[in-house]
């Protein structure tokens, strides 16, 4: 009996490490690993000339759908596994295929291809700037819906569009479509400038009541280069606004700890820089005497100095002097960018999730913010302490 | 005869698996309409249920249920009474096994067909129900450890994120005080209902005398708020709600750069695996030993060797398991789901009852 059973068990053992292997029977070197997504929207006229590598039916699909209004470019950034990662002739392929709907496409695709699409590492997704300006809907609802793509990749806009985005091959990058990965993350370069959104974060601040999203916009910017600086602002549904550099370093600068980052300031001629060490904020909703509701910021972070053009020696003094300039300077920054981002109607900072988090009057709390929205006033205290000077005094 | 901290092994393993067998569903679902509070009711509910059985059943040392109805209950209420709890117990096992099934095919093999997924988990299932009760204890015990460490690195690492938002949890509180429906209140008490596996296992313990029960309502409460509050911090307060499997959904959106894989999701599911398997294997053992009950004569004292006869119900259990699989879809196996926790509470208080009974009768006649 015994006996029996440890045979049982091998068997069992054996079958269930068949069921569980994650690759659905087919080998690696059989599989075209999607590293990178993008979607772009088409107008009718350009279909055309944009698609001549299409087959009748891409088109044919596009016409059925009534005016070619809905029909989309989907980009795939393919990578094929080589023997030996550390060199660098891994070549990307990129393909495109116009039709009506994102699934379509995607099996479309497939007969572009030998191997078979495996999207379990896709960790870029781009929505096309005309894409974006239009709904995103369609793309937030498949590529959640979707089992094997992650939760955890990286989205943004590009411009011009996904497909020429995609199409830049940096020379820094060693593996196919690592360098969306590595500048969108925080794995690789920590720019301030870079917003980053994973998928679930985009998806909770499209649904949540309250809650705008945020994506950063990747452009290209030459042959082989991209630049990745700005920032969009979008409702649930399509983009609303851009943020531009310095905008966007202000939202991380709000939304983040830690942000590594220099500002400059300006006193009494002299301009003096310094790097962000750690820096915090955050808000808090107030009834101001007058019955508004007023968005509180507290902000602050320790520096160091990093430059100053006359070179000055930096006493204990100057230190607090430049520190007060800076709490300063940032107030009035801060100000101005908080109430552009209200004059544009979204929320990417959370208030109104915040009004209805602090509010136990659950039953009325989105019609009093909705109210209270328009008539918002902003203010910020800011507390940079500039700490040391360096190496030198 | 084992230790009494096997008692706390069976309450864990019952307040982790919550997550697979459709808890958080039911309190997602009612997340603006008294969950919170059904979590605080059930919180004592539980605590007390558990206790006051508890108590009771440390009056009959090395004795399972079956034994103690056949002493001191006639045969024409017992037996009902045994096939009742059999079948709970049994269902309790299965639609944990059939969700994780439906999970294995939506996260890890999609291709494969449904049959091989459960064959390959029932015939691991099947052979161990059908050990010793002490093994089967060990075995859970085995299973906690190895797995805990990891549930605990997974959860610190999804509360640290900085994009999980405590916005979107203070907001599902300030839904606190709404009247709670009796279906939340039957889910979050799930997670309490360890303790009505001494049904049988009681026969491994010697004495029960139990140390720092404070602890149990403490991390019963801890458990539900994170079943609950986590989804919410990751998804949102609406968007919680579109997620079908949301723990799962939840472990992909946690991120472990520098662990050994980096999408969390796969560590989360096969430790999951394995404590899930671990829970259908003792409710099935559970079951196995009830309808062993019904067929028993005298009372016999101690634990029964397995016998070959144990196939014909273990058969009948897996074929009713394979047609579960088949024939549910994913609305209808939530809703069975739904329907089980919701029968499961009064299944509770009778199986309390019963033993309230035999304690009473039993007592009289000494």
């Amino acid at each position: 009996m015994r006996k029996w059973l440890y045979l049982w068990l091998v068997i069992l053992l054996g079958t269930m490490s068949l069921l569980l292997t994650g690759c659905q029977f087919k080998d690696v070197d059989r599989r075209a690993f999607v590293l990178a997504f993008g979607i772009d929207s088409v107008q009718k006229e350009e279909q055309g000339g944009q698609g001549r590598e299409e087959g009748e039916e891409g088109e044919g699909k596009g016409k059925d759908k009534g005016k070619g209004k809905h029909s989309i470019e989907v980009s795939l950034k393919l990578a094929i596994p080589e023997g030996d990662p550390t060199k660098r002739n891994q070549e990307a392929i990129v393909i495109s295929q116009i039709s009506s709907s994102i699934p379509e496409a995607v099996r479309l695709l497939k007969s572009k291809v030998d191997k078979e699409l495996d999207f379990s590492h896709c960790k870029t997704l781009l929505f096309g700037e005309a894409y974006a300006r239009n709904n995103i809907s369609e793309m937030t609802d498949w590529m959640v819906r979707r089992r094997d793509i992650q939760l955890i990749a990286y989205n943004g806009v590009a411009r011009p569009t996904a497909k020429e985005v995609l199409d830049v091959h940096p020379k820094s990058e060693r593996v196919p479509a690592y360098y969306l990965i590595l500048s969108l993350g925080k794995e690789g370069t920590e720019s301030p400038f870079i917003v980053s959104t994973f998928s679930y974060n985009l998806r909770r601040h499209l649904t949540e009541q309250g809650l705008d999203p945020v994506l950063p916009l990747v452009e290209k910017a030459g042959e082989d280069t991209l630049l990745i600086n700005k920032a969009v602002l979008l409702d649930n549904q399509r983009v609303r606004a851009e943020l531009t550099p310095d905008e966007a370093r202000m939202f991380n600068l709000l939304t983040q700890r830690g942000l590594r980052t220099s500002f400059n300031v300006e006193m009494d001629g002299n301009i003096y820089s310094y790097n962000m060490e750690s820096n915090w904020s955050k808000f808090k909703l107030v009834k101001s005497n007058k019955g508004k509701m007023v968005v509180q910021y507290t902000v602050g972070g320790r520096a160091t100095l990093e430059d100053n053009t006359d070179a000055i020696e930096m006493t204990g003094r100057i230190l607090r002097a430049v520190s007060k300039a800076a709490s300063e300077q940032w107030e009035k920054d801060i100000k101005q960018f908080l109430v552009k981002v209200h004059g544009t109607g979204v929320d990417p900072f959370g208030w109104g999730l915040r009004y209805s988090a602090m509010s136990w009057n659950n039953a009325t709390e989105l019609e009093e913010w909705k109210r209270i929205y328009p008539e918002l006033e902003f203010s910020v205290k800011a507390d940079v302490q500039v700490r040391y000077s360096g190496m030198i005094r | 005869m084992v230790n009494e901290r096997y008692f706390y092994y069976l309450f864990t393993i019952q307040a982790l698996i919550n997550i697979v067998n459709f808890v958080p569903r039911v309190l997602i679902d009612n997340r603006f309409e008294g969950a919170l509070m059904s979590i605080l009711v059930s919180v004592v509910l539980g605590t007390t249920l558990l206790i006051i059985f508890t108590k009771i059943i440390s009056h009959f040392p090395g004795e399972g249920l079956p034994e103690i109805i056949h002493d001191t209950l006639p045969r024409f209420v017992g037996l009902p009474l045994l096939c009742i709890f059999a079948f709970l117990w049994y269902e309790s096992g299965a639609i944990t096994l059939v969700s994780f099934v439906d999970i294995t095919l939506r996260f890890i093999t999609p291709d494969v067909s449904p049959v091989f997924a459960i064959i390959g988990f029932l015939l691991l299932v099947t052979m161990c129900s059908r050990l010793k009760t002490e093994s089967i204890l060990y075995a859970l015990e085995t299973t906690l450890i190895i797995n805990c460490p990891l549930v605990a690195y997974m959860l610190i690492k999804a509360l640290i994120n900085p994009h999980f938002s405590w916005d979107a949890v203070m907001q599902i509180i300030t839904h606190l005080w709404t009247i709670p429906k009796y279906n939340s209140i039957a889910g979050a008490s799930f997670i309490f209902t360890g303790y009505v596996n001494l049904a049988i296992f009681n026969r491994a313990f010697k004495s029960l005398k139990l140390r720092h029960l404070w602890m149990i309502p403490l991390s019963g409460l801890m458990v539900l708020l994170v079943t609950l509050l986590v989804p919410i911090g990751y998804h949102g307060t609406i968007g919680v709600e579109q997620q079908v499997y949301t723990w799962f959904s939840t472990a992909d959106a946690i991120r472990s750069e520098f662990f050994i894989v980096e999408r969390v999701l796969f560590i989360f599911y096969f430790s999951y695996l394995a404590m899930s398997l671990v829970s259908v294997v003792v409710h099935w053992h559970i079951a196995l030993e009830l309808v062993k009950g019904f067929l028993m004569k005298k009372k016999t004292k101690g634990v029964k060797a397995a016998s070959n006869k144990d196939w014909w119900t273990l058969g009948l259990m897996t074929a009713g398991t394979v047609w579960m699989g088949f024939y549910f879809d994913q609305a209808k196996l939530t809703m069975f789901g739904q329907w089980f926790l919701n029968v499961r509470l009064p299944g509770e208080l009778l199986l309390l009852a019963t033993v309230l009974v035999a304690y009473r009768r039993r007592k009289k006649r000494a």
